[in-house]
């Protein structure tokens, strides 16, 4: 027992010095982020001070946010380290407030200026889309619904849809690359790249009215896709569209043609390249609404030779679009961080969203679609979406079951 | 690295081959060479001139089987291995030489969460996916060794070791290991009296390359990326390769008192330093993606105190300690495109994230009591051993710590049995933590499942108290093979180790069981 005696005294050095270790380090960096209003209104803001404006930093890697207000004309965030993307957001009077940088790297404390904008809410907004599918690599399900978001009717009348283009470099095909026609996160020549298929509702101005605070419902194929006979390895279908009120015939030459529903009117197909159906990549891709100029006949515009560029560095064709025309956007970007590259720009959508999949991983096939919240309803009990100019905000984080047709009786 | 081997086969079985008399000493010749030799595990190659049998040749075949899932997070629950070995020793004149040959054939079952193979257990960046599969481990071990005597105060020395290997599976995602590591170890000791003082070097090169198939590609195949803690990135399995490349170097200082057999009192001292480092990189040509650098520095030190009052009992008392302190090299990486619009990654930021400390002390007895030859009649030992180790992520704030204590006792006793001797020992022991703790609760939500999957489980099968006890049985029968005498050896030998405490991370228990054939000449 006094041999054993002799060994404490070596144990309890031993501990002794494993436990003299240097305090826990921790890094953190501090980002000041610096908030420029708009000239027209920064006069304005120093008569009423915007209210709750905020800054979001979404971290790449690990998909966590940290938030911070703005006071004076600047916020600060302790941050580890990381490529983050930042974004402001907040309201002035009948104005939404935002700005963006992506991929903001922090790896020591540095401070970053952001540019806001202003915008006005949309008239015309989509309350969900849905085109993530299920499996077995079943997208013909996909949907896309309308909303008009204000207290006056709002006519369909030549309005765009389009899906903008990834604008892969060369001989590529990541996601995580900026897009190729883009500079600065605006499009270099002013105008939106659209590929696919490019949609267009049909009339000549007053034809097709959307009553206030209601919906429609754009299908790719409107029957019940619950329906389907499923085979082994095969999804149920969530959707029923057997109501949609358009459709979307994609009028292909070739062996794929797709299927003419009797009974429900056709959006005008104006413009085409590849694609059985007219929808984002399944993962995810940005899609606009838009409308041109007055006076300006969609299909006119669509046979002018100068309405399409070829993708630069590339052959590939799209259809391009003036960025000024666009009525709302949402840029639907992959679940995984790496690909939250921003390809619509700040003024039509500040932020980006997302289907998530199993363990945050990308959103093909989980039978998700993206809803808009809803803000707050009218006297009459009528829904008014959210839209605040950023989809990160407005829309149910990560997807969820899609609803065509119904508008939620509740605030999210 | 083809001339390393040939030099090292040649060593091998010059060492080996040419070694056939003494054969009544090579009994047991193994404890003998520890008792003969104050030095015989010392760092510096110079050491095997002083084995006091300098003509050997070992021949052996073995086999060990074990079950059971108590074991490291990246073990298997079920293992086997066949092993085929060659060594020997051999003076001639004034230079004496060693080495063996190792060849080792094993079969992993329901293994997961390393695709590796030879790279440092303290290296964090390891790659490996989340699905059971059987792994088959090849690996061949070649040593060899020479310890040259130009006069009577000054020895020199040179060893080679080379170990390579390789490992797949079958199941999707596949991979395939390749790997290597060649070490070079110098050494010189000069001699005053009945002291003498040593140095020694070391310096080793890893490679390892894993690449992944997946066949049925219709299912979507990923691997985990480690960082260490369990943090990962994902990337598809289909095609993609990691390339482990590393150099190790080290150096140790002995100093040495009376080292002769029959010496009543000698002593042996050894300390040294390393440092190290491993950088893992992924992919191929221009697209390559740096997955991490390993780096580490510590030290060691070892005392060794032989007290032989008489010719028939000795006493051995060692101490040693050791602490490595190493660092996990993150590299914050962009794709972007070269000029010549191929992709690339570009790295933004790289930043040591990771620190680890680990320290070992060791407290040993041994009790020979021997034959009028110097054969080991009973012998008994017992080690007392204590650990700390300790891991914290700077970026999350993630941390890690424990401290375990364990004991092992042995014994063994030889009976003549007719013209041959049985071993028959026995051994018990236990592990138990002295102090754990660990704090996840910084992990973004994006790691709880692999916390629970990956990083809980490993650090409780680092913490798990056990028992255990074993048991062998060794013959020996000196036989005349050829006309050369020798000895035949047949062992087998079990063990059980069991958990104490009730800890749903860890498995309950595990058994291995074990025979060896061979022969000494």
């Amino acid at each position: 027992m006094r041999k054993f005696l002799y060994i404490l005294p070596i144990v309890a050095m031993f501990l002794g010095f494993a436990s003299c270790s240097s305090d826990d380090e921790v890094i953190r960096h501090t980002l000041t982020v610096n908030v420029q209003l708009p000239s027209e209104l920064q006069t304005k803001a120093s008569e009423t001070q915007p209210a709750s404006l905020y800054v979001t930093a979404f971290n790449t890697s690990t998909s966590q946010s940290s938030v911070a207000p703005v006071n004076g004309n600047s916020a600060a965030l302790e941050l580890i380290p990381g490529t983050y993307n930042i974004t402001v957001s907040g309201e002035l009077e009948s104005y939404n407030i935002n700005g963006v940088k992506t991929g903001v790297d922090v790896f020591s404390n540095k401070s970053v200026t952001i540019d806001l904008i202003a915008t006005v809410p949309s008239t015309l907004v989509f309350k969900e889309v849905y085109f993530s599918g299920v499996n077995a690599y079943y997208f013909q399900d996909a949907f896309y619904e309308i909303y008009n978001n204000t207290d006056e009717v709002q006519y369909l009348d030549g309005v765009i849809m389009g899906i903008v283009d990834f604008g892969f470099a060369p001989s590529s095909s990541d996601k995580s690359l900026n897009s190729v026609w883009m500079a600065d996160g605006k499009y270099i020549d002013g105008k939106y790249p659209l590929t696919s298929h490019v949609q267009c509702f049909p009339g000549s101005g007053q034809e097709y009215p959307i009553q206030p605070r209601t919906s429609i419902v754009v299908a790719a194929n409107p029957m019940n896709h619950t329906a389907r006979v499923l085979a082994e390895g095969d999804d149920p279908s969530p959707v029923d569209l057997t109501n949609a009120d358009w459709q979307l015939y994609v009028d292909l030459t070739g062996f794929i043609t797709d299927t003419k529903f009797e009974g429900v009117p056709n959006m005008t197909n104006i413009w085409k390249t590849w694609g059985r159906e007219m929808m984002p990549a399944t993962d995810g891709q940005p899609i606009i609404l838009a409308k041109l100029p007055a006076g300006v006949d969609p299909v006119a515009y669509a046979a002018d030779a100068s309405s399409v560029a070829p993708v630069p560095g590339g052959t590939n064709n799209c259809f391009m679009i003036p960025v000024d025309c666009v009525l709302d956007a949402i840029d639907i970007v992959n679940a995984d961080p790496a690909d939250h590259v921003k390809r619509i720009e700040a003024k039509d959508d500040a932020g980006m969203t997302w289907v998530s999949g199993a363990n945050g991983g990308s959103g093909s096939y989980t039978g998700k679609s993206l809803r808009r919240k809803v803000a707050g309803f009218t006297i009459d009990g009528k829904a008014i979406l959210k839209d605040t100019n950023n989809s990160t905000n407005d829309f149910v984080t990560g997807g969820s079951t899609p609803t065509p047709g119904v508008i939620p009786t509740t605030v999210d | 690295m083809n001339q390393h081997l040939s030099s090292l086969i040649s060593a091998v079985l010059l060492s080996s081959a040419c070694a056939f008399a003494q054969t009544d000493l090579k009994v047991d010749y193994a404890d003998r060479q520890y008792l003969g030799n104050v030095a015989a595990e010392s760092s510096n190659p110079v050491a095997v001139h002083y084995m006091p049998i300098s003509d050997l040749a070992d021949l052996h075949l073995g086999y060990r089987y074990e079950n059971g899932n108590l074991h490291l997070i990246d073990g298997a629950n079920i293992s086997s291995a066949w092993e085929a070995s060659f060594s020997g020793m051999k003076r001639v004149g004034k230079v004496t030489f060693n080495g063996f040959l190792v060849y080792n054939n094993s079969s992993l079952r329901e293994r997961r969460w390393n695709n590796t193979l030879f790279i440092s257990d303290r290296n964090p960046f390891i790659i490996a996916d989340s699905l059971k599969s059987t792994f088959h481990p090849e690996t061949f071990h070649l040593h060899g060794g020479a310890a040259y005597k130009p006069s009577d105060n000054l020895l020199l020395g040179l060893a080679a070791t080379y170990l390579v290997g390789s490992s797949a599976t079958q199941k999707d995602p596949r991979p395939e290991i390749k790997g290597m590591r060649f070490r070079l170890t110098p050494g010189v000791e000069y001699s005053f009296g009945r002291h003498a003082v040593g140095l020694s070097g070391e310096v080793e090169w890893l490679s390892e390359e894993v690449t992944h198939t997946v066949v049925k590609t219709t299912t979507p195949q990923y691997l985990l990326l480690f960082q260490g803690l369990g943090i990962f990135e994902t990337k598809e399995a289909i095609g993609y390769r990691r390339k482990y490349n590393g150099t190790h170097w080290g150096v140790q200082a002995q100093y040495v008192f009376n080292n002769s057999g029959d010496a009543r009192i000698s002593n042996f001292l050894e300390g040294g330093f390393f440092s190290e480092f491993e950088d893992a990189t992924d992919g191929k040509n221009a697209q390559r993606y740096k997955g991490g650098r390993y780096s580490a520095t510590g030290f060691r030190a070892s005392e060794r105190f032989c007290l032989r009052p008489s010719k028939r009992t000795a006493h051995n008392f060692t101490l040693s300690g050791s602490m490595a302190s190493s660092k996990g090299k993150w590299y914050t990486q962009r794709t972007s495109t070269d000029e010549n619009g191929n992709i690339i990654y570009e790295t933004i930021n790289a930043s040591d994230n990771l620190e680890a400390t680990d320290m070992e002390a060791q407290l040993g007895y041994r009790f020979d009591r021997l034959s009028s030859s110097g054969l080991p009649l009973f012998q008994g030992e017992a080690t007392l051993g204590i650990e700390n180790s300790e891991t914290k992520n700077k970026v999350y704030g993630a941390k890690e710590s424990y401290s375990n204590v364990w004991l092992n006792l042995s014994a063994t006793r030889r009976f003549k049995i007719k013209k041959g001797i049985l071993a028959a020992g026995l051994n018990a022991g236990c592990r138990m933590k002295l102090q754990s703790s660990i704090n996840l609760s910084g992990m973004p939500d994006t790691y709880d499942r692999i916390m629970q999957l990956y990083t809980r489980p490993a650090f409780h099968a680092e913490i798990a108290d056990f028992w255990q006890a074993g048991a062998s049985l060794t013959y020996s029968l000196p036989v005349r093979i050829l006309g050369y005498s020798s000895v035949m050896e047949v062992g087998v030998d079990g063990g059980y180790r069991g958990r104490i405490n009730e800890d749903r991370y860890v498995g309950s228990d595990r058994l291995n069981i074990g025979g060896r054939f061979g022969f000494v000449f």
